[in-house]
């Protein structure tokens, strides 16, 4: 194999590995890219979880406000009189859960029974102490106190406000409220799918089974987590990690593309009002169109790289041609002719070699001229000497 | 006078029989027999070998024999 076709295949194999190369490089990109939008919409969901959560605490309290200056709820409370303070609080009750979603309504006593006096949403039981995490701070700080708490089925937020007339501690209000409408509103807020994940050992199985009414009991599926919310697409169902292993920003579970379509999955980790981990939210986020701007524009980059790599190959093969190959194949012509006339008799060939171009192949074609210059002398004295001999 | 010698001038004289570059011709016999032919001289001591590989050269060459 001749150098020159070894250098134009070392050439062409450099470029070629360069663009394959670049087009992985390319790839690699792209996949950062799409997961850098995933961490993101982890982070929107999180953060939208929480705004969401701190709206709704903030609804809560400037409700409880409201009810806590109401002079009749007080009077009822402090004569112990159950059945004219659920008469009052009951309409009141109906038209918090109407408008604003409040599905709990509690009037709790003061310290040290701490037992709750009536619950509006279900009068039946009272007279149990209160020892749920978002009361005891209430009762610890003598402030409003809020958060999610797990009840027997799941999420509650709730928020506890310490109950005071001319300034004496008579009592605790409290309201609280389902979270199943957060998924709801972050979808319709992001575009994303949803689905909350709470730990088994958390809630109680017949009564969470007692909720499902007549949809399928899915207590089951899971080993240790059951799915208590979701924005209803099963492609979010598919992940069967461990909460507890969750890093507590959340982990892209990776990309999924069906059809004409691409999404990217995600789990942050839930806790509750104690900051015990108590579940996870999984999340859907769809990327397709970033995921089909990317590759259409890492396409073009690899295009484009393919193309420079291609044009460079060919002007290197070309320079090399010109500069090195034809001029090698002049010499190598030149120096079988001038040798062979040296050989044949003519010892004054030097005159005809070519000028010197200065760069490597003109200093060796230098050193071939002053070469023969010295042969052809050393001959030519030689043959005179024979001559004048003989 | 030489058999070598003879045989050097009768590949010059067909070298200019037919009209071919006198040095060019003679030193690409030359490097194919290995020795210079101006070199040699009425005088050069004859040698089988070194004028059977002189004709070998020559035909070559010139295509023909000498």
């Amino acid at each position: 194999m001749s150098i020159k076709l070894k250098v134009v295949l070392g050439v062409l194999a450099s470029m070629a590995l360069s663009a394959l190369g670049n087009v992985r490089l390319a790839a690699w990109l792209r996949r950062e890219d799409v997961e850098a939008a995933a961490r993101q919409a982890l982070r929107t969901a999180a953060e939208s979880y929480a705004d969401l959560e701190q709206a709704d605490v903030e609804k809560l309290s400037a409700v409880l406000e409201g009810v806590s200056a109401d002079p009749s709820l007080a009077k009822a409370f402090l004569r112990r009189d159950r059945p004219r303070l659920l008469e009052l609080a009951g309409p009141v009750f109906a038209a918090l859960r109407e408008r604003h979603g409040v599905t709990h309504w509690y009037f709790h006593d003061p310290e040290p029974s701490r037992t709750c006096f009536l619950r509006v949403h279900a009068p039946a039981l009272h007279g149990d102490v209160i020892q749920r995490p978002t009361f005891e701070a209430a009762v610890a700080r003598q402030a409003t106190a809020s958060g999610t708490e797990l009840g027997r089925t799941a999420f509650a937020l709730r928020v506890v406000r310490p109950w005071t007339r001319g300034g004496k501690l008579i009592g605790y209000l409290e309201l609280g409220e389902e979270i199943d409408h957060f998924l709801r509103r972050m979808r319709r807020q992001t575009g994303d799918e949803f689905a909350m994940l709470v730990l088994k050992e958390r809630l109680d199985e017949k009564a969470w089974t007692a909720t499902r009414g007549a949809a399928r009991n899915t207590w089951g599926d899971r080993a240790d987590v059951v799915v208590v919310n979701s924005t209803a697409d099963e492609r979010l169902l598919g992940w069967q990690g461990r909460v507890q292993d969750l890093p507590e920003g959340g982990r892209v579970l990776g990309l999924d593309r069906g059809g004409d379509r691409a999404f990217v999955r995600g789990a942050v980790p839930l806790a509750d009002a104690t900051g015990a981990r108590v579940g996870a939210l999984l999340v859907l986020h769809d990327v397709t169109a970033l995921d089909r701007g990317l590759q259409d524009h890492y396409r073009g980059v690899s295009v484009v790289v393919l193309a420079i790599a291609l044009g460079a190959s060919v002007l290197l093969v070309l320079l090399l041609e010109r500069l090195v190959f034809r001029r090698l194949e002049r010499l190598m012509a030149r120096m079988e002719d001038l040798g062979a006339r040296v050989a044949g008799g003519d010892y004054d060939v030097a005159p005809d070699a070519p000028p010197p171009s200065g760069d490597e192949i003109g200093r060796l074609e230098e050193f071939f001229a002053r070469f023969l210059r010295v042969v052809g002398g050393a001959l030519s004295d030689l043959q005179r000497r024979q001559g004048r001999d003989g | 006078m030489g058999a070598i010698y003879e045989t050097v001038k009768r590949i010059e004289a067909a070298i200019e029989r037919r009209r071919l570059p006198l040095y060019k011709t003679r030193g690409l016999i030359a490097l194919r027999a290995g020795f210079l032919l101006g070199m040699v001289t009425p005088d050069t001591p004859d040698d089988p070998l070194r004028i059977a590989v002189l004709k070998a050269a020559a035909r070559e060459v010139l295509g023909e024999e000498i």
